[in-house]
C-alpha cells in the first residue's frame, strides 16, 4: 500500500566514498552491510524519508542493489543515482542532470522526464563496462544504465533521475583521485541535490494513494460482504466524503445495515443525488 | 516555458524545426531517433508531466487524416479530422487526452505540407459533393493555443484558400487570434470555440483563458467577418447548471450575432471506458469523475457518460436555451445513446 504523505527518496551510490556526504547530511544510520551497505533515517522503513544503498561498481551491481532496495520498503520512492563521472569538456566539480542514459543492461536509451527546473547543466550519459578516458560530449560512468534498468520498473520515469558530479575531463584525468577528493567534490552539492529530490517527490501526489484502498478496510461493516462488495461500499463512502455528505449519522445508517446489497443500494441512492458544486465562494 | 525539446533526427533539418528551435534558445535540445521513444512509452505519469511538458518535434508518417464518426457533423458534407499536434497547452479536467496518451508532452509534427497533400486528395474525392468536406482540427490539441510557435492556423488557412469544396474548422479555447485578425476573413474557415459557464471553466478548464475573454475574442473575429461556431461540449452537469448555462447563453448570444453563427453544437461528457479508467486514476478526487457518470451498455460502445436521465435533462435544457437564439437547422446535439 502506498502512503499519501510523501514519497521517500531511494539513493543508489556505487561507493561509500560517494555516499558519505549524503549519509552525514541526512543523518542516516547503517542498517546492514550485506548483501549491500544499506542506510536509512529510521528503523521503520515504511516511514523512512531516505533509504540508501551502496551497490558496488558496475551496471549489474547497481541494478541488483536498486532491485534489492525496492524490496526493502513498500513506499513509493523518488529514485536517484548520484556519483562521479567524466566527460570531455565540463569543468571538474560541475553538476550534471542527466537527460539520457544508455549502456549495459539497457535495450534502449532511457530518457528521464525532467520537470523540476534546476541550474545544473544537462548532459547525456553512457555507462561504460570499464573505466574510460576516451572522453566525448557524453558523461561516462559505470552504474547509471543498470540503475535505470531496475528503477523504472518501480516508478514512472518522472521519478527516476541520474545526477553526476564531474570528477575528470580531457584536461584533468582521474589519476590520483582519492576518497578525500571525492568527498570534497560532492559535499557542496548535497543540499541542492536533496532539495531537488524532495521537489521531484512532490510531483503528481494524486497517484500516491488509492483512497478507497485505505478507506475500505477502515469501515466497520457489521454485515458479511465479499471483497468486491467492500470495495464498492468504500468507493461510495469516498464519494460521499468528497461531497461532504458523510457524517456520524451516515455512518450510523451504514452500521445499522444487515445486508451488503441493501447497503450498497442505499449508498448509491445518496451518491446519485449529488451533483458537483462549482459555485465560486462569495 | 519549454525546458526540453526532443527532436527526431529526421526533423532536424526541416525549416519549421529550425524556426521553432530559434524561439527556445535556452531549452535543452535532445536528438532522438523516433518521437515514440519519448511519447509512446508506458510508465509515464501524465499528471506529473503536465506541470512542465517538453516539446517533441517530429515528422508525421502514415495516415494524416481520419474520418470522424458519422454523428459528429456540423452541417457540412463528409467529415474528417487531422492532428498536427498531440496534447494541449490547457489542462481541462474532463479532457480525454489524459486518458488516451501516456505522455503530456507536446508532440508537434512539423511536416504540415504532407497533411495538406492528403487533405487535397480527400477533398478532390468529394469534389462533386453537394456540401463542402469538413476538416476538423483541434481533436488532439487546441488549434490556436500554440499559434505563435507553430503558425499552424496561418499556414493551413492559406492552404485551404486553394482547396475547392473544403472547410477547415479550428476547434479552440484560445484567444491567440492575432494571426487571424491580420488577414482577410476566409469563408473556408470556421473558428469553433469551446465554451462552459465561467464557474465550470474556473474549476475544471485549468490554464484556459477566462470564458469572457474567449467570447471577446470571438466577437472581434466575427466583426471582422470570420465564421464562428459555438461548441457547448462537453455540457457539464453540476449544481445550478440551469442558471449557469442560462447566463452563458445570454452572454454568448448577446455579444455575438446569432444570425451570423455558422453552427452551435452540444455534447455531454463522454469518454471511452479505458480512457476514463486512466483519467480517474490520475484524478480520483475530481468531482466531475465521481458524480453522475455510468458505464454505458457495452453494445453502445463501452463509453462512460452521464446517466441517461442526466444527459437528457442537461442537453434538452441547453438545447432549449440555444433555440431561443438560433434556428434548429444550425443546432446539432450529440447524445450518447443511439
Amino acid at each position: 500500500m502506498n502512503y499519501a504523505n510523501h514519497r521517500s527518496v531511494a539513493w543508489v551510490f556505487a561507493t561509500e566514498a560517494e555516499a558519505k556526504p549524503f549519509v552525514e547530511a541526512l543523518a542516516l544510520t547503517k542498517q546492514c552491510a550485506k548483501p549491500f551497505g544499506f542506510y536509512s533515517d529510521g528503523a521503520d522503513l515504511d516511514e523512512a524519508k531516505h533509504i540508501l544503498v551502496i551497490s558496488g561498481m558496475g551496471a549489474l551491481n547497481a541494478s541488483m542493489a536498486a532491485a534489492w532496495l525496492a524490496g526493502m520498503s513498500e513506499r513509493s520512492c523518488v529514485w536517484i543515482n548520484f556519483g562521479i563521472g567524466g566527460t570531455a569538456d565540463k569543468a571538474v566539480g560541475a553538476l550534471c542532470l542527466i537527460h539520457s542514459v544508455s549502456g549495459p543492461l539497457l535495450e534502449r536509451t532511457f530518457y528521464p522526464t525532467i520537470i523540476i527546473k534546476s541550474k545544473w547543466s544537462r548532459a547525456g550519459l553512457e555507462s561504460q563496462a570499464q573505466p574510460s578516458d576516451a572522453y566525448n560530449e557524453l558523461v561516462f560512468d559505470m552504474e547509471a544504465s543498470g540503475f535505470v534498468c531496475a528503477a523504472q520498473r518501480f516508478v514512472s520515469k518522472e521519478y527516476v533521475h541520474v545526477i553526476k558530479v564531474i570528477s575528470d575531463n580531457a584536461k584533468q584525468p582521474l589519476a590520483g583521485f582519492n576518497k578525500d577528493d571525492c568527498y570534497a567534490l560532492i559535499k557542496p552539492h548535497v543540499a541542492d541535490v536533496v532539495a531537488f529530490a524532495a521537489a521531484v517527490g512532490r510531483l503528481g501526489k494524486g497517484d500516491l494513494v488509492d483512497a478507497v484502498d485505505v478507506l475500505a478496510p477502515m469501515l466497520d461493516l457489521p454485515f458479511r460482504a465479499s471483497h468486491s462488495q467492500k470495495r464498492i461500499v468504500g468507493e461510495l463512502v469516498y464519494k460521499l466524503i468528497l461531497a461532504e455528505r458523510w457524517d456520524a449519522s451516515s455512518n450510523a445508517d451504514l452500521v445499522a445495515q444487515t445486508d451488503a446489497r441493501k447497503a450498497i443500494a442505499d449508498l448509491q441512492v445518496l451518491v446519485n443525488s449529488i451533483a458537483p458544486n462549482f459555485s465560486v465562494p462569495s | 516555458m519549454i525546458q526540453t525539446i526532443y527532436i527526431e533526427q529526421a526533423a532536424l533539418d526541416h525549416p519549421r524545426s529550425k524556426e521553432i528551435l530559434k524561439r527556445y534558445k535556452s531549452a535543452t535540445v535532445i536528438t532522438v531517433q523516433s518521437h515514440s521513444e519519448i511519447f509512446n512509452g508506458h510508465n509515464q505519469n501524465f499528471r506529473a508531466q503536465k506541470q512542465s511538458p517538453s516539446l517533441i518535434l517530429a515528422l508525421k508518417e502514415n495516415t494524416f487524416v481520419h474520418p470522424t464518426p458519422a454523428q459528429y457533423e456540423t452541417g457540412g458534407g463528409a467529415h474528417y479530422y487531422f492532428s498536427h499536434m498531440l496534447n494541449c497547452l490547457y489542462d481541462c479536467r474532463y479532457c480525454f487526452l489524459q486518458g488516451m496518451f501516456q505522455s503530456a508532452h507536446y508532440l508537434l509534427f512539423v511536416n504540415y505540407e504532407e497533411f495538406v497533400d492528403e487533405i487535397k486528395k480527400i477533398a478532390s474525392s468529394h469534389a462533386n459533393d453537394e456540401k463542402p468536406t469538413w476538416f476538423f482540427s483541434g481533436y488532439d490539441c487546441d488549434s490556436l493555443a500554440f499559434e505563435p510557435m507553430s503558425q499552424f492556423a496561418d499556414f493551413f488557412i492559406e492552404q485551404f484558400e486553394h482547396i475547392p469544396n473544403a472547410v477547415l474548422e479550428l476547434r479552440t479555447k484560445s484567444t491567440q487570434i492575432r494571426s487571424l485578425l491580420k488577414r482577410k476573413a476566409s469563408d473556408k474557415v470556421v473558428i469553433a470555440a469551446s465554451l462552459s459557464p465561467s464557474e465550470v471553466a474556473q474549476a475544471v478548464e485549468l490554464g484556459a483563458p477566462a470564458v469572457s475573454k474567449r467570447i471577446d475574442a470571438l466577437q472581434k473575429l466575427q466583426e471582422q467577418g470570420w465564421k464562428i461556431g459555438i461548441r457547448f461540449d462537453p455540457v457539464i452537469w453540476h449544481e445550478g447548471y440551469q442558471e449557469s448555462y442560462a447566463r452563458l447563453a445570454e452572454q454568448v448570444f448577446s455579444q455575438l450575432d446569432p444570425e451570423l453563427l455558422d453552427s452551435v453544437t452540444l455534447g455531454s461528457f463522454r469518454v471511452p471506458k479505458t480512457f476514463f479508467k486512466a483519467m480517474y486514476k490520475l484524478y480520483p478526487e475530481e468531482p466531475v469523475f465521481n458524480f453522475g457518470l455510468e458505464q454505458q451498455d457495452p453494445s453502445n460502445g463501452t463509453m462512460v457518460s452521464y446517466r441517461s436521465d442526466i444527459e437528457t435533462q442537461i442537453l434538452d435544457y441547453v438545447e432549449q436555451l440555444c433555440l431561443q437564439h438560433i434556428q434548429a437547422d444550425r443546432l446539432y446535439t450529440y447524445r450518447s445513446a443511439t
